[in-house]
């Protein structure tokens, strides 16, 4: 069936409201790559395994990660008229206490996480009830959803269905709201209006430089060209986060709808998801996803009969960090060496195969149909001035909990690690902190109350980039540190400009003479002045921020840099 | 290409690359695709299969061979039968995944002809960190240590 008006959507969404609570019971089992690390894959098996051996129904469901990473293998149970018992570490082992407490209905306290008695998603539409009625004694022992910090100081917008949709069902992403503005949009807006939305909605990009999204499509909707194109950069090449990979694993859908509404709007006939080469499984579901709406007429030729056509088609990357880069992201598309271009003009007047082109990070694209869905104004209300809605934020390193979570713009640093991280490993105390990757510069501990946003980290001296927030201990040693993302641009660099080509090296080579001991002040002074240099000079923002770790080491640990120079 | 014959297995992996090269009809944009489903099949780019492709893309052999090595992805060497892979990743390596390496009987490693040794910059599952990946599996810790000394002993 295509799907012709949003009337059509009702009838999937009722049958995706059965999937999400059915009348039998349902088992869903988290089985993003960060599961499957820790053998989700295996318990899948288990639990079918045991349900046969104690001859129990149930669904068994595959979903995606709900960002508590740390928690797996994540086992949910949601049984007729009962809270959603969502389960931690829950191994091959557990299987068959997790299949007993379906027939015996008292829940694996051990294990028990939280118990949801409704899913709401943050913009309130929709939602599943569970329960009926208050959940009752046996469901005391664990805590609630909506009581637990960990998703209370969360904002999940753009992640709303992460962890609760099997992200290989269309009609589970429909049930929880899906498609709705995108069927909104095709028929009962124009694309000026869905631009000036954006606009409004002050909607920055989410892949690291953080320009206006409205403004980009504004330009490439006003340049000529026979044919326009939309690229989705999925490149996500920093070297400690997972959390759109993550994020494309469990909720394929959303990005998609946030192309096809970016491709109506510059009328693009065509679209590109650029993954990076790693990425398997979450192309494989983007692909499954991909073949869902092309059924149902979401994509293809006069999508809703409203005279837009559209095809979408997934590319795996080469694997190089500087794909990321949307110059460079489209010459790898175009089978060249992924070096960035000379810029003006820019992708967005001459992009890929010299047509306009927008690329836009899979985040920003994501939060495009909550935007139509509300409008702009709506999702100008969360946020700081300098960056509106939320952020998808990966925490690493040297924490109790690594995970993923969805925060609003402005939120401190100090905050993301303390509720979601609960502070370092071993409780430690924290010695530095990094976001935005290696491009990001290296802050002191004294800075964790820096809030998280464009300018706020601007003002800080480090940038938001693509989200990924790396705590360091005090047992780090911070030389070391600049040292090894130094080698990481080394390895990296692609080579097109001597600035960054050999300004990588000679500073590997006196961070090198640092670490050794033989360091003197004229050293300091050297890397100072090629910072400048690489910053002014580079091609691109790979080789301008190369620089950064190690100047902001010598900018904010004046003392670990001092401990280590020649002794005159 | 030259009249050498080609051994029969040979001859077998080129037909398979030719059946790729078909299936991605196009310019150079079809290149990315198509050497990624050839280490998909094999492991890894032999030779031959470049040669195959430049010459049905059109393309001089050392533009193809500048490209596969520009990026990470790609491998032109056959790896050994079995592939460890470490997570190089700020994460991994701010919970000391360096050491792992070493604890892992590092020499060892990389003196024994069954293993390839791979870096990579994140593996995805930093909730495992210090990860590292043994033919396709994570592990992490003491079953890390395992399972390469059960390698090791192979």
């Amino acid at each position: 069936m295509k799907i012709k008006k949003p009337e059509d959507l009702r009838k999937i969404k009722t049958r995706g409201m059965i999937l999400l609570s059915p009348d039998t019971a349902r088992i869903t089992v988290g089985t993003a790559t960060c599961g499957n690390a820790r053998g989700a894959e295996k318990t899948v098996n288990a639990i079918k395994r045991e349900l046969k051996r104690q001859g129990v129904k149930a669904d068994v469901v595959k979903v995606g990660c709900n960002g508590m990473c740390y928690a797996e293998p994540i086992v949910e149970v949601i049984r007729s008229g009962k809270p959603r018992i969502t389960y931690g570490y829950a191994g091959v082992d557990r299987a068959a206490d997790i299949v007993k407490s379906l027939s015996t209905g008292k829940p694996v306290e051990d294990i028990a996480l939280l118990r949801h008695d409704e899913h709401k998603t943050a913009d309130g539409i929709e939602s599943v009830k569970y329960s009926k009625g208050r959940p009752g004694r046996t469901y005391s022992g664990i805590k609630d959803y909506n009581k637990c910090d960990f998703f209370k100081k969360q904002k999940k917008l753009v992640s709303r269905n992460a962890g609760t949709i099997n992200p290989e069902s269309m009609d589970e992403y429909i049930a929880l709201g899906g498609y709705s503005a995108l069927a909104k949009a095709l028929t009962s807006m124009k694309p000026e209006q869905i631009i000036n939305e954006v606009k409004t909605s002050r909607l920055r990009g989410r892949g690291g430089a953080g320009f206006p999204a409205g403004l980009k499509w504004e330009a490439c909707r006003r340049a000529d060209g026979e044919k326009k194109y939309i690229v989705c950069n999925g490149s996500e090449g920093d070297p400690e986060i997972g959390m759109h990979r993550s994020f494309l694993e469990s909720d394929p859908h959303a990005v998609i709808e946030g192309i096809i509404l970016a491709g109506y709007c510059i009328e693009a006939q065509e679209g590109y998801i650029y993954l990076n080469d790693r990425y398997v499984l979450a192309s494989e579901r983007v692909k499954t996803a991909i073949r869902q709406a092309e059924k149902i007429g979401l994509l293809g030729k006069n999508i809703m009969s409203s005279g837009f056509s559209f095809s979408l088609k997934v590319k795996r990357g080469g694997g190089a960090y500087v794909c990321g880069e949307e110059t460079a992201l489209l010459n790898s598309l175009e089978g060249s060496i992924g070096e960035p271009r000379t810029r003006p003009p820019f992708p967005v007047e001459k992009g890929l195969f010299g047509m306009p082109t927008v690329v836009n990070n899979l985040e920003t694209l994501a939060n495009i149909p909550l935007i139509v869905e509300h409008g702009g104004k709506w999702f100008a209300e969360t946020g700081t001035p300098s960056g509106r809605g939320t952020k998808i934020v990966a925490l690493s390193g040297n924490v109790s909990q690594t995970c993923w979570v969805e925060v609003p713009l402005g939120t401190k640093v100090d905050d993301i690690i303390k509720t979601f991280g609960r502070g370092t490993a071993n409780g430690k105390r924290i010695k530095a902190f990094q976001t935005g990757g290696p491009s990001g510069g290296i802050l002191p501990a004294r800075l964790l109350k820096t809030k998280l946003d464009y300018d706020s980290l601007a003002r800080a001296g480090t940038l938001l980039g693509s989200g990924g927030l790396l705590v360091m201990d005090e047992d780090t040693d911070i030389i070391c540190m600049a040292r090894f993302l130094t080698e990481f641009f080394a390895d990296e660099s692609c080579g097109k400009c001597t600035s960054c080509r050999e300004g990588v090296k000679r500073l590997l080579d006196l961070i090198d003479t640092i670490a050794e001991g033989c360091g003197t002040e004229d050293h300091l002074n050297i890397i100072k002045r090629m910072d400048k240099a690489m910053r002014d000079t580079s091609f691109c923002a790979l080789g301008k921020t190369a620089a950064a770790p190690i100047a902001s080491v010598i900018k904010h640990f004046p003392g670990d840099v001092k401990k280590r120079m020649l002794k005159q | 290409m030259t009249d050498i014959k080609l051994l029969p297995n040979a001859q077998k992996m080129l037909e398979r690359v030719e059946r790729i090269i078909a299936k991605n009809q196009g310019g150079q944009e079809t290149l990315v695709t198509i050497l990624h489903e050839v280490q998909d099949r094999f492991g890894y780019i032999p030779r031959q299969a470049l040669d195959l492709i430049s010459q049905r893309k059109n393309l001089f052999l050392s533009t193809l061979y500048r490209l596969v090595t520009s990026y990470r992805a790609f491998r032109i060497e056959k790896p050994e039968k079995h592939i460890i892979t470490f997570c190089n990743g700020t994460g991994c390596h701010v919970n000391s995944g360096e050491s792992l390496l070493k604890e892992s009987w590092a020499t060892s490693i990389q003196n024994s002809l069954n293993i390839t040794v791979e870096k990579v910059r994140c593996l995805g599952c930093c909730n495992m960190s210090p990860a590292l990946m043994i033919d396709g599996e994570v592990y992490s810790g003491q079953d890390a240590q395992v399972k390469i000394a059960e390698i090791l002993s192979e």
